[in-house]
């Protein structure tokens, strides 16, 4: 049976079923289907510890669990282990094999969450650990509507204005979040039976539209002070924006730099950049809402 | 290829000063370099660089699966590169028997040692944990940055017990290795110092190898800490550097704590000469040659 799924502005049909994702209509333009996948790439390939990639070709390899190969942009080949946990088939695919298959279409995949403002989309963006999944969730339960998790995926339209394509409709947090946003344990379901990960449904919080893209905050931590907050521009801009790419060294595998290094500069030198630094010593989520809102509204 | 030079020790152990003592004697300034800005600023257990290299976040692999990954992680690390990179570690040196430092591209351990007594009190103090629970840790090993119910910005690092610490670096055959003490680093820096950059192959500079040692001083240290901040600092807020002493432990710790890091640790205390000849405790015994 083919499912038929919309996520980052792709319409995907595939044989292996993915409940996180939103159903899709009309012609797609990915295939996601079962079937053999080599262990590796033909020569050339550049290689990360568990992929490979060249252009048009990404390779991830995780024993025990499936191999996947994406192509072109337009179709993923899975191989699925025997006895592999389905969960863990499903998340390998929709973080890095998604990343790999939005690089080979040339997009801008940014390691941020969404939420919508008034003016359009405000992208949180992170390195892990960074609290971006935790302040979007704070901002969606403050009824904020999020337009994705830790992937944000941002085109420019034929006009040229740069768009926040949607993820689907679901926040992964830890336990600590979970229970600092005060959730209970019926709201969340455990994303995997060795991790206390939980994934916290967005349902009607959630925006499956695209929305242009309004401002950046770029997430960091340090030891301890205040809630920081600054301006970011020029050539500091343009190395956040880079910085916070996800798999940037798929990307050069894959041999995308041109479009990317387009659309870093469109997103560093169009769009308004804050940098917000919070420290680790204290909890200070609500001051970190306090210092987005502004920009929602 | 680009070659690492590991930055081992125990945590608490002076780790941090032989990054500064390099960084000034690498960058030859005219003032101290700055504490956020040291060498080997990268950690072997950063979760980022794990999370580039691998092309799959940590987070959503198993204990086992980064506990495989990792050595391959420093390979492609160095891979792009012609310089040496110098890495601070405080993993020990396997997990379980798998090693986490590949020898094919590391050109040296600097394995820096430190009384366990002593490392017991900084230990406490930067996990804001009493002395009882430290030197528990110590004796039976602990995770650094375990997650459990959030992600850390590290990776969880395992701490087998102190002694099995340092005899997974210092006899672990694969990777040449240097064994600086730290009380050696605290009375004689010129004669200790020299033989890290005599190891590390660095030209020898006299005037080079004075400056960077003041430059690296504990007071200069602590008063830019205390004036800026140290993005290494423990996560509430307490002092990295601290006091730095030799000898501390055995003032701090009680009797009991005493009896117990030597029971358990012994035969490596005797070894590094930190227990003198009746066992007694003996951190202040001069330096000399270097033990292991």
């Amino acid at each position: 049976m083919t499912h038929i799924y919309s996520v980052h502005g792709l319409t995907i049909a595939s044989e292996v079923e993915f409940p996180e994702l939103l159903p899709g209509s009309g012609e797609p333009d990915v295939w996601v289907r079962r079937g053999a996948v080599p262990e590796h790439l033909p020569h050339g390939a550049t290689s990360g510890v568990l992929f490979e990639a060249s252009p048009d070709n990404y390779l991830l390899r995780l024993d025990g669990t499936a191999r996947y190969w994406a192509r072109a942009g337009r179709e993923v080949l899975i191989d699925i282990a025997p006895k592999a946990l389905e969960v863990r088939v499903r998340t390998h695919f929709l973080g890095a094999v998604l990343t790999a298959l939005l690089h080979q279409r040339g997009v801008l995949v940014m390691h941020a969450s969404c939420v919508l403002g008034s003016r359009g989309a405000v992208l949180l963006a992170g390195h892990s650990g960074h609290g971006k999944s935790t302040l979007a969730a704070a901002l969606a339960s403050r009824g904020y509507r999020a337009a994705g998790d830790d992937a944000a995926v941002v085109t420019a339209d034929r006009d040229d204005r740069l768009i926040v394509q949607p993820g689907f409709p679901q926040v992964r947090l830890w336990a600590d979040a979970v229970s600092r946003l005060g959730h209970s344990p019926e709201q969340v379901r455990r994303v995997d039976p060795d991790k206390a990960k939980y994934a916290l449904e967005l349902g009607e919080s959630h925006t499956p539209e695209p929305h242009a893209l309004a401002a950046l905050f770029l997430l960091g931590v340090r030891p301890s002070g205040p809630v920081q907050h600054e301006t970011v521009s020029g050539a500091e801009s343009f190395n956040a924006v880079l910085a916070h790419t996800r798999n940037l060294r798929v990307l050069q595998g894959l041999r995308m730099q041109v479009p990317h290094f387009r659309l870093v500069t469109s997103v560093s030198s169009r769009v308004p950049i804050t940098r917000m630094t919070r420290p680790l010593d204290r909890d200070s989520l609500a001051e970190l809402v306090d210092r987005v809102v502004p920009a929602l509204s | 290829m680009g070659r690492i030079v590991w930055l081992a020790s125990y945590p608490k152990s002076g780790n941090t000063w032989v990054r500064a003592f390099l960084t000034n004697y690498l960058r030859k300034r005219k003032t101290p370099a700055d504490i956020d800005d040291l060498e080997g600023k990268f950690i072997a257990s950063d979760r980022h660089l794990f999370d580039e290299m691998v092309g799959v976040e940590a987070s959503d692999l198993g204990d086992e699966e980064v506990a495989m990954c990792r050595a391959e992680v420093f390979r492609r690390f160095v891979h792009d590169s012609d310089e040496t990179h110098f890495i601070k570690v405080h993993d020990g040196f396997d997990i379980g028997g798998v090693p986490l430092f590949p020898a094919d591209v590391s050109a040296l351990a600097v394995y820096i040692i430190r009384n366990p007594l002593d490392v017991s009190i900084s230990l406490a103090h930067h996990h804001g944990v009493s002395l009882d629970v430290a030197v528990d840790r110590m004796c039976r090993g602990f995770t650094l940055s375990e997650g459990g119910d959030r992600l850390k910005a590290q990776l969880p690092q395992v701490l087998p017990p102190w002694s099995d610490h340092v005899r997974s670096w210092v006899e672990q055959g694969n990777i040449p290795v240097l064994v600086l003490r730290y009380e050696d680093l605290v009375r004689e820096p010129h004669a200790a110092f020299l033989e890290l950059v005599e190891r590390l192959g660095l030209e020898i500079d006299r005037a080079g190898l004075a400056r960077a040692i003041a430059f690296s001083s504990f007071d200069v240290l602590r008063a830019q800490e205390q004036s800026h901040g140290f993005i290494e600092r423990p996560s509430d807020g307490r002092a990295f550097f601290r006091g730095g002493r030799v000898g501390g432990g055995e003032e701090a710790l009680h009797g009991a704590q005493v009896r117990r890091l030597v029971a358990a640790h012994g035969e490596m205390m005797r070894r590094f000469r930190y227990l003198g000849d009746r066992d007694e405790p003996f951190a202040s015994r001069p330096a000399g040659l270097h033990g292991g």
